[in-house]
């Protein structure tokens, strides 16, 4: 295996003399970017009150808010003060004959910072009364923007019930105690593993994952997380689309260009040569995850700041049973996504060693990239929509990795589809490179 | 230091390309001589490696053809072979040379040495994409004896050449042919006639010839083309021809 160091570098070397390949590169990297940087600049909120604002103007807000309720429990103390605050939100956007003064108990309940700017006024609060600070367009109450999220995805039949009083221009607030709530989130969770088909001995191994979870969960500020997750879908496409079409001439353009012939009959050309080119495609596509998650994650700090790493993904997430912070669920879905890209790069340079030419295999991996995104399963054939599920389109996305509550059995336990992804990404990618390799030493100079 | 083959056949669809080709070829350089489609290049991929055979064997020494150590005494320039236009002559040559195995000093000397023997010493920056025919098949030469090969198969390796390109060349040959077995296949008749000890003759997928100059006896393009005219049975056959599965006289 000596001179693979060698070969590695020749390898990269003909990979980058390739101009689609830094163009498509740089296109993705920067398309990336956009895609974190441009929806907050070109989305408009309107508040209660006709006010209008950027969504990152809002997100700037809260974050300069939420650094407050960080480290607080998302309990009945704070939904008492979100509704207190969503009220008199409400309340000021009506019209000054509608406006009902407020009462003792609704100011008490207030954050100490907004009683005390409102300083005892509890008749004709003004929607300027509530805004971020004087200067803003922003109401105070996009600080409990993520507790609102927290609440609505909490029980869908408490959304909604809340959908059909907005829809009559009315406020529906949860005022139920902590207890309930939470017992609000675990009913919704039990619907969806009955949804999902789980057996008995599922539920049961997910209600104890439940029960590792500490309650009432802590609130903490994560913007720049939520944003990596929620960007993880775009990633999953324009990583698919950088391998597809970087890593096929690896192999094919030797055939394409007869080099094949001089180099399947040196001596290191059949094996060497083979895992200089795996390798090669491997880490290219590793890399190209971990520049497009750059692309992502880069701006995402940059607007969002980088704190809440280790906030409780519940907080954020819900529905999710494990215990893991929202950071963690971050690196995880970047993990999935590299063993992924090295499936997909494995994939690429078999099909590519199979036709000698890259179109069909940007074609039949691209055409499976679509599929795989658009085509669903339904979940009551079990095994069938559990296979489909872990197609990278589907796996890696939070839905598919945090959320889907479908096992593996493992040796007396089981595993989750963050777990066991990542693991049969990898044994795909070995039996892809062994076919990639057998094919690629016999190749054979006939037809010529 | 012998190549042995052993009846080495290869058919296609519906044609021989090889019928049952026994050979065994000592130190020397070695001239294949046939038309279009008599099977050379069929005959010198399976020699190479990279074409298997429907049947027989290829040996040099103990090692066979799918070893790599075969491999590793093994030179080959391909008739028709591409180039990674991006590289310069040198990147070419280092990243041959890795492929046979040669270390990076090793290689590096071996290449500006192979550079300056086939010309090219003074373009060896240039990118390949911007070489002419004949700097392309030089460099396809250089290639070939990287790793100085006790073993050169060298398919058409004249074409291309301008006619002092040719001379230095076959001075270059002749000179590894006095250390290793070297078949080379042309259709210049006057290439093999100055540089080969012996030639082989192919037509149909069979060797028809194995012999030497002076088995033949007269001019070699004559007799080449001799071969190729209808050959009358009662006339008497020269030494060297192989007559079904036999040589007549001398030969293999």
């Amino acid at each position: 295996m000596y001179n693979l160091g060698t070969l590695i570098k020749y390898e990269y070397k003909k990979l980058f003399q390739r101009k689609a390949v830094w163009i498509l590169t740089f296109t993705l990297m920067a398309l990336a970017a956009l895609s974190v940087i441009l929806p907050p600049f070109t989305s408009a909120v309107s508040s209660n009150t006709g006010a209008s604002y950027t969504a990152y103007d809002s997100c700037k807000t809260q974050r300069e808010l939420a650094s407050d309720l960080s480290g607080r429990s998302i309990d009945s103390k704070m939904l008492k003060e979100m509704n207190a605050v969503l009220l008199l939100d409400y309340n000021a956007s009506l019209p000054a004959e509608e406006r009902k003064p407020v009462s003792g108990e609704i100011i008490s309940a207030l954050p100490d910072d907004l009683r005390l700017r409102l300083s005892g006024k509890t008749e004709n609060i003004q929607p300027e009364d509530l805004s971020a600070s004087p200067a803003s367009a922003v109401p105070y109450s996009v600080k409990y923007d993520d507790i609102d999220y927290f609440v609505d995805d909490c029980g869908a039949a408490y959304l909604a019930e809340k959908n059909n009083s907005e829809q009559t221009g009315m406020i529906y607030l949860y005022t139920c105690s902590t207890d309930d709530l939470y017992q609000l989130r675990r009913d919704t969770n039990e619907k969806i593993w009955d949804i999902f088909y789980l057996s008995d001995r599922e539920k049961t191994y997910l209600s104890k994952q439940e029960a590792k979870l500490s309650t009432p969960f802590t609130y903490q500020y994560c913007s720049s997380y939520k944003s990596i997750l929620s960007c993880t879908v775009i990633a999953v496409v324009m990583i698919s689309f950088l391998t597809v079409v970087c890593i096929p001439p690896v192999s094919a353009d030797e055939h394409s260009r007869r080099t094949d012939q001089i180099i399947l009959c040196t001596r290191l050309g059949k094996r060497t040569a083979f895992f200089a080119k795996l390798f090669t495609a491997v880490t290219f596509s590793v890399c190209a995850v971990l520049l497009i998650y750059a692309s992502i994650a880069l701006p995402s700090f940059f607007m969002y700041g980088t704190e809440g790493f280790s906030a409780q993904i519940q907080a954020a997430l819900p529905g999710c049973t494990w215990d893991l912070s929202v950071g963690q669920a971050s690196c995880i879905l970047i993990g999935i996504c590299a063993a992924a890209a090295v499936l997909l790069s494995c994939t690429a340079l078999f099909l590519a060693e199979c036709f000698k030419t890259s179109i069909p295999v940007m074609g039949i991996l691209i055409g499976f990239l679509l599929i795989s995104s658009f085509l669903n399963i339904p979940e009551q054939f079990r095994i069938l929509s559990q296979i489909w599920s872990y197609c990278p389109a589907k796996l890696i996305s939070v839905s598919g990795s945090m959320l889907d509550p479908r096992l593996i059995p493992f040796f007396g336990t089981y595993l989750a589809s963050y777990q066991a992804g990542p693991f049969i990404y990898l044994i795909l990618a070995l039996l892809f490179s062994f076919g990639g390799f057998f094919v690629w030493k016999r190749w054979q100079a006939d037809g010529r | 230091m012998e190549l042995h083959i052993d009846r080495l056949s290869k058919h296609y669809k519906n044609k021989i390309a090889a019928d049952r080709i026994s050979l065994s070829l000592g130190r020397g350089v070695h001239g294949l001589l046939g038309a279009n489609g008599a099977g050379k290049t069929t005959l010198m991929r399976m020699i190479c490696g990279i074409l298997r055979p429907d049947s027989g064997t290829v040996t040099f020494g103990r090692a066979d053809v799918s070893t790599e150590e075969y491999r590793s005494i093994l030179g080959y320039l391909p008739q028709d072979f591409g180039y990674y236009p991006g590289f310069t002559a040198e990147d070419f040559l280092m990243y041959m040379a890795a492929l046979k195995g040669l270390r990076k000093t090793d290689a590096r000397c071996r290449t500006e040495e192979l550079l300056s023997l086939v010309g090219l010493e003074t373009h060896k920056k240039q990118k390949i994409k911007t070489y002419s025919g004949g700097m392309k098949q030089r460099l396809g030469i250089a290639q070939a004896l990287l790793n100085r090969p006790k073993l050169l198969v060298l398919d058409e390796p004249t074409a291309g050449l301008d006619p002092k390109e040719r001379v230095r060349f076959r001075e270059m040959i002749d000179r590894i042919g006095q250390e290793s077995i070297v078949l080379l296949s042309t259709h210049i008749v006057s290439d093999i006639e100055l540089i080969a000890d012996r030639i082989l003759m192919m037509k149909d997928g069979r060797l028809i010839f194995n012999g030497t100059h002076e088995d033949i006896g007269e001019n070699l393009e004559e007799f080449y083309l001799k071969q190729f005219d209808d050959i009358n049975p009662s006339a008497p056959a020269p030494a060297g021809t192989v007559t079904g599965s036999k040589i007549k006289h001398g030969g293999i």
